[in-house]
C-alpha cells in the first residue's frame, strides 16, 4: 500500500480503534505491572496509551507524509512503518509519565496510590516500563502485520486508494477535450570521444559494396545477385499484408498481431532459419542445403544442394513447408531437443525435424538450429513433405510426426 | 470447433450466413439480427482478450457471484499467460528470474494477501522472502514475483473460478452496440468453422498489445534484404544471436534503455563470461539520461544514460498520491502528466549494476547516443549502420554483427481491427496518449451506455485515470472499478466485507468462489 496523507490518517485511527483495542483488551491481564497495581487501573493506563498513541500518531503522520515528499516514487517503505515505533513509544512513555496530565484518561488521573510517585521517575528502571513496552510493541508489532495483509482482506479497496478506509467513489467523468502535445524528448548526440575510436573502427573500404537484395554467405552472392524466391508455403497475412508462418503471434516484418483464425493462403516462405555450426559460422537455412566436409581447417561448409555433390554430402537439410529436416546417407546423427530429449538417427533414409534449439552431430560437427518459427499444430494442406521427401528413398517421412529407426535414448 | 466451446454454449451460438449486409451497421437491433438469419443467447458478459485483463474482470465477477454460464471469454490463448510468457520469454527472462513487479501485485488473489512473498516462504520453509518484503526498497531491492510463480498461481485460480469453461477458442471480429441495449460480439472460432455471435449485457475489452514496435527501420530493412536474423527485435526469437557471439564473439548493438535491455545485457555478458569470447556490446541509448543521480529532482535517479525506477511507473502512481494527483486532472492534463510519468526505465538492479560497472571498466560495453539514420545489410553477414548524433556531427558509421532493438511494444490501437472499428464505428474515441478514452470506472466513452456498458483495460486503456493500467497491480484494480460499476446496476453482488472475507476464505482453502 502506497498511503496518501488521508489514507494515513484513516488507516491510523481505524487499525487503533480495531487491532489496537482488540489487542489491548486482550494482552493487559498478562502485562508484567508492579505490585499494587489492579486490573482496571491496568487497563486505564494501557488504554491511555493507545489513545496517546493513537491521537499523537496523527500529527506524526503529517511529518512520514512530507517526508514521503521527498522520496521519488512518493512511496513509503514497509520497514518505515514498522520502526516508526521507535520515535513514537518514546514519546507515548514521556506524555504517559512524565506529563500524565496530557494524556491520561480521567480515570488514571484520579489514581493517587501508584500514579503519584510515579511521575518525575520514568526512566527505563521504572516499575511501570516492562509493561508499557510489552504492551506498546506488541500492539505496534499487531497493527502493522494486520496492514501488511489482512487489511487487504476485510478491506478490499485500501491498497488502492491509498489507505483510505472509507471509500471514495471516483470523481465523475471529465470530458475529452483537446489532446495536449504529448512532450517530444530530445535527440542527444553522439559523444565525441566515442565517435573517432567509431570512426576509426569502422571506415573500412572494404565494406562499402552491399550485396543488396543478396543472399550474402560468406561472401558468396548467390545467383545473379538476387534473393531466389522461397518455395510457396501456406501461411497467413498479416494487416499490412506481410506474409508469415501460420504459427506467429507477430508479424515477422512490421510486428503486427496475427491473428490465429487467419485466412490461410499461399506464399513465398521467408529463411527458416539459421545454422550455427560450431566455430560460430551461420548459414540461413532459406533452401534445400548440404553440408560437406573438407580437408584443413574450416572442415565443414554449407552449401546449397545443388553446388554441392551427393557423394560429397554429410548430411542434407531439407525443407518441406514450414518444416526443415536433417538427414544423412553416411553418419549417424545425434539430435538433442530443446528441453530434453535424445534421438539417434541411423544412416539412410530417415529424417529428423529440425525445430528451433536443437543441435545436432554429423560425425564430430555440432550444429545448431535456430528459428523463429515453433512448429504449429495447424494443418498445413496440400504442403505436407510426403511430395518432396519421399521422393528416392521410400521412406513416408512425415516431418512433424513419423520418424521412423529413431530410438530414444 | 474445440470442445471448449461447444458445452453448454450451443444455444448461445449460432451460425451466421447473412452477416455481410450487418457489417455495415453501426448498431444492430434484435429484429436485424434475426433478419440475417442469426439469433444469440444472452450472457451478462463477454470478455475479448483472454489474457490477463480479461482474467482479473471474470475473476473479480466470478468472487462476486456470477456463475460461469454468465460470462464468456473469446480467446485465442489456451491459458491467460500465454502471450505474456512468450513475450517475456523472447525477452530473456527465464522462469525463474525476477519479473519487475511487486510482491502484493497478483492477478490470481484480488486481495494481494498472502503476497506472493508469504507464498515463497511457506512453500520454500525460508524467511528469506519475508525479510525482503520487509527491508525494500531500503535496504534490498524490491521483491518480485518469478515467471513461474505467476503463472502456478493464474493456472491454480483459472482451475478455481472455472476458466476453461468459460473461453470460447475464436477471435473477435467486431464489437456492436445492440439497440435494445447491451453488445453483440462476432466471433471467428480458431478451427475456422463459421463466425457466429455473441449476446451480453457487459463488454470488456482487454486485448493487449496490438503488435511488437517493430521500428520502422527494421521492417524496411527486412522487406528490402530478406535478412531475418542479423536486425532482430528483443520480443521475437533471437536465441540464435546468442548461440552465434557465443561461439565466435563479435559486436552487438542493443537499443532500448528499458528493463528488457537490462536483461538482454545480463544475458549477453553471463554468455561473455561463460564462453570467454571477444563479445563487444554497444549500446545505443536514443535520449541518454543526463542529470545526476539522487532521489529527488522531476525525474527518477538518472545514471550512465539509464533511467532506474524500481517499476514501470512510481509507486505511488497504482495506488498513493499520485494516483489521486491524475484521477483530479482533466483528461488532457492527465494524459500529459502520465507521459512524463512513463518514460522509459530500468530497475536498479545490483546484479546488473555490477555487470554493467566492470563491463565499462574492461571497455567491451560502451554506451553511444543517437538515432539510427540507416540500417543496411552487409556482404559478409554483418550490419552496416549510420547513427545520427548532435546537429553538426556527421553520422557515424558502424560495422556489428547484429543489431538487437529492445524499444518494446507497441500500443497503436489501430493496429488492432477489432479497436480500429470499434473507434470507426462505435463511437469509441482515443486519448492523447492514444489509449481508448476510458472513465473512471473503465467504461469506453462514447459507446453507448443506455443499458449495458463497454469497458476496456490493460494497455488499450492507456492514459487514462490509472497510469500502470498495464500491471498487474493494474488489471486488478481497473477489474474492481469494471465491478463496482456493474454492482451499481446490479449485475453482480457487492463486494461487501462479508464477501470479501467468505471470498477469500474460499480463495485460501481453493474452493470454487
Amino acid at each position: 500500500m502506497t498511503p496518501t496523507l488521508e489514507g494515513r490518517l484513516q488507516t491510523r485511527i481505524f487499525l487503533g480503534v480495531t487491532v489496537g483495542v482488540l489487542w489491548t483488551a486482550v494482552i493487559v491481564p498478562f502485562l508484567p505491572e508492579p505490585a499494587g497495581v489492579t486490573l482496571g487501573m491496568s487497563y486505564d493506563m494501557a488504554f491511555g496509551s493507545l489513545l496517546v498513541m493513537t491521537a499523537y500518531g496523527l500529527v506524526w503522520e503529517f511529518l512520514y507524509h512530507a517526508l514521503q515528499q521527498l522520496r521519488w516514487d512518493k512511496d513509503w517503505p514497509a520497514s518505515y512503518a514498522l520502526l516508526a515505533v521507535l520515535v513514537e513509544a518514546p514519546l507515548v512513555w514521556i506524555l504517559d509519565f512524565l506529563f500524565p496530565i496530557m494524556s491520561m484518561s480521567g480515570a488514571a488521573m484520579q489514581m493517587s496510590g501508584p500514579m503519584g510517585p510515579m511521575s518525575g521517575s520514568a526512566g527505563l528502571p521504572s516499575p511501570y516500563f516492562p509493561g508499557f513496552a510489552i504492551h506498546i510493541g506488541t500492539t505496534w508489532a499487531l497493527i502493522w502485520l494486520f496492514s501488511q495483509g489482512p487489511m487487504r482482506v476485510i478491506c478490499v479497496r485500501w491498497r488502492f486508494e491509498g489507505g483510505r478506509v472509507l471509500s471514495v467513489r471516483t470523481a465523475g467523468a471529465s470530458p475529452a477535450d483537446s489532446q495536449p502535445k504529448v512532450p517530444v524528448r530530445e535527440v542527444n548526440g553522439i559523444p565525441a570521444a566515442w565517435l573517432a575510436e567509431a570512426t576509426a573502427s569502422s571506415a573500412d573500404a572494404e565494406h562499402t559494396a552491399y550485396a543488396v537484395n543478396g543472399r550474402a554467405q560468406n561472401g558468396r552472392v548467390q545467383r545473379n545477385g538476387s534473393a531466389v524466391p522461397g518455395d510457396l508455403v501456406q501461411g497467413i497475412t498479416c494487416g499490412n499484408g506481410h506474409f508469415c508462418h501460420p504459427g506467429l503471434r507477430y508479424c515477422i516484418l512490421c510486428g503486427l498481431s496475427l491473428p490465429l483464425t487467419g485466412m490461410l493462403g499461399p506464399g513465398r516462405r521467408p529463411p527458416l532459419g539459421v545454422l550455427i555450426l560450431a566455430d560460430g559460422a551461420r548459414h540461413v537455412v532459406d533452401h534445400d542445403l548440404r553440408l560437406a566436409r573438407v580437408e584443413g581447417p574450416g572442415e565443414l561448409i554449407v552449401g546449397d544442394r545443388d553446388e554441392i555433390p551427393a557423394a560429397a554430402a554429410a548430411a542434407e537439410i531439407r525443407l518441406a513447408g514450414w518444416q526443415a529436416v536433417v538427414s544423412s546417407e553416411l553418419f549417424r546423427i545425434e539430435v538433442d531437443l530443446p528441453g530434453g530429449g535424445h534421438l539417434h538417427v541411423v544412416p539412410g533414409a530417415v529424417l529428423a525435424e529440425l525445430r528451433p534449439g536443437t543441435e545436432f552431430t554429423v560425425g564430430k560437427h555440432r550444429i545448431r538450429y535456430e528459428s523463429p518459427y515453433q512448429p504449429t499444430s495447424l494443418e498445413i494442406p496440400g504442403h505436407g513433405p510426403e511430395g518432396r521427401l519421399g521422393q528416392g528413398n521410400g521412406a513416408a517421412a512425415s516431418g512433424a510426426t513419423a520418424i521412423p529407426s529413431i530410438v530414444k535414448a | 470447433m474445440s470442445d471448449l466451446a461447444t458445452d453448454g454454449l450451443t444455444a448461445a451460438l449460432t451460425w451466421a450466413p447473412g452477416l455481410d449486409p450487418l457489417r455495415a451497421e453501426p448498431a444492430w437491433s434484435d429484429a436485424m439480427v434475426a433478419a440475417a438469419g442469426l439469433r444469440a443467447k444472452p450472457v451478462t458478459l463477454v470478455t475479448v482478450g483472454g489474457g490477463l485483463a480479461s482474467f482479473a474482470v471474470v475473476d473479480a465477477l466470478r468472487i462476486r457471484g456470477v456463475p460461469t454460464s454468465e460470462i464468456r471469454v473469446v480467446s485465442t490463448l489456451l491459458r491467460p499467460y500465454e502471450n505474456l510468457r512468450h513475450l517475456i520469454a523472447t525477452g530473456q527472462i527465464q522462469d525463474r528470474d525476477p519479473l519487475r513487479s511487486d510482491s502484493a501485485s497478483r492477478v490470481d488473489n484480488i486481495w494481494g494477501f498472502p503476497s506472493y512473498a508469504v507464498e515463497e516462504a511457506i512453500r520454500r520453509f525460508s524467511l528469506r522472502p519475508l525479510w525482503n518484503v520487509l527491508t525494500e526498497p531500503v535496504a534490498a531491492e524490491f521483491y518480485n514475483p518469478s515467471p513461474g510463480q505467476v503463472f502456478r498461481g493464474l493456472d491454480r485460480e483459472a482451475d478455481r473460478i472455472g476458466w476453461d469453461s468459460m473461453l470460447i477458442a475464436g477471435r473477435a471480429e467486431l464489437v456492436r452496440r445492440r439497440i435494445e441495449g447491451g453488445y453483440f460480439c462476432l466471433v471467428h472460432p480458431v478451427d475456422h468453422s463459421p463466425p457466429y455471435l455473441l449476446r451480453s449485457h457487459y463488454m470488456h475489452l482487454g486485448t493487449g498489445y496490438p503488435a511488437l514496435e517493430y521500428a520502422p527501420e527494421l521492417t524496411e530493412y527486412r522487406l528490402r534484404y530478406q535478412e531475418f536474423f542479423n536486425f532482430v527485435n528483443a520480443y521475437e526469437q533471437h536465441e540464435h544471436v546468442y548461440q552465434v557471439l557465443q561461439r565466435r564473439g563479435g559486436a552487438i548493438l542493443v537499443r532500448g534503455a528499458g528493463i528488457t535491455a537490462s536483461r538482454v545485457l545480463q544475458r549477453l555478458i553471463d554468455d561473455r563470461d561463460h564462453s570467454g569470447q571477444d563479445v563487444r556490446i554497444l549500446h545505443l541509448f536514443h535520449d541518454p539520461a543526463e542529470h545526476p543521480p539522487g532521489r529527488r529532482g522531476s525525474g527518477p535517479p538518472a545514471e550512465h544514460g539509464w533511467r532506474y525506477q524500481a517499476f514501470s511507473f512510481p509507486k505511488s502512481a497504482g495506488s498513493g498520491q499520485l494516483r489521486e494527483e491524475l484521477a483530479s486532472l482533466n483528461s488532457p492534463d492527465r494524459s500529459a502528466m502520465i507521459a512524463a510519468l512513463s518514460v522509459t526505465t530500468t530497475a536498479k538492479r545490483r546484479g546488473w549494476q555490477r555487470q554493467l560497472r566492470r563491463a565499462r571498466s574492461e571497455g567491451f560495453y560502451q554506451a553511444i547516443s543517437g538515432e539510427i539514420e540507416t540500417v543496411e545489410s552487409s556482404r559478409d553477414q554483418r550490419v552496416r549502420l549510420a547513427i545520427a548524433g548532435r546537429a553538426g556531427d556527421g553520422p557515424v558509421r558502424l560495422d556489428v554483427d547484429f543489431v538487437l532493438d529492445c524499444t518494446g511494444l507497441s500500443s497503436r490501437l489501430r493496429d488492432n481491427p477489432l479497436l480500429a472499428d470499434l473507434i470507426d464505428h462505435g463511437g469509441a474515441a482515443i486519448n492523447a496518449l492514444g489509449g481508448l478514452d476510458v472513465g473512471p470506472h473503465f467504461e469506453v466513452r462514447g459507446s453507448g451506455d443506455e443499458a449495458g456498458r463497454l469497458y476496456a483495460s490493460g494497455i488499450i486503456a492507456q492514459g487514462g485515470y490509472l497510469a500502470p493500467a498495464d500491471s498487474f497491480l493494474g488489471f486488478v484494480s481497473a477489474a474492481l472499478l469494471i465491478c463496482d460499476d456493474m454492482a451499481a446496476q446490479r449485475a453482480c453482488a457487492r463486494l461487501s466485507l462479508a464477501r470479501s472475507v467468505v471470498g477469500w476464505a474460499k480463495w485460501l482453502s481453493g474452493q470454487a468462489p
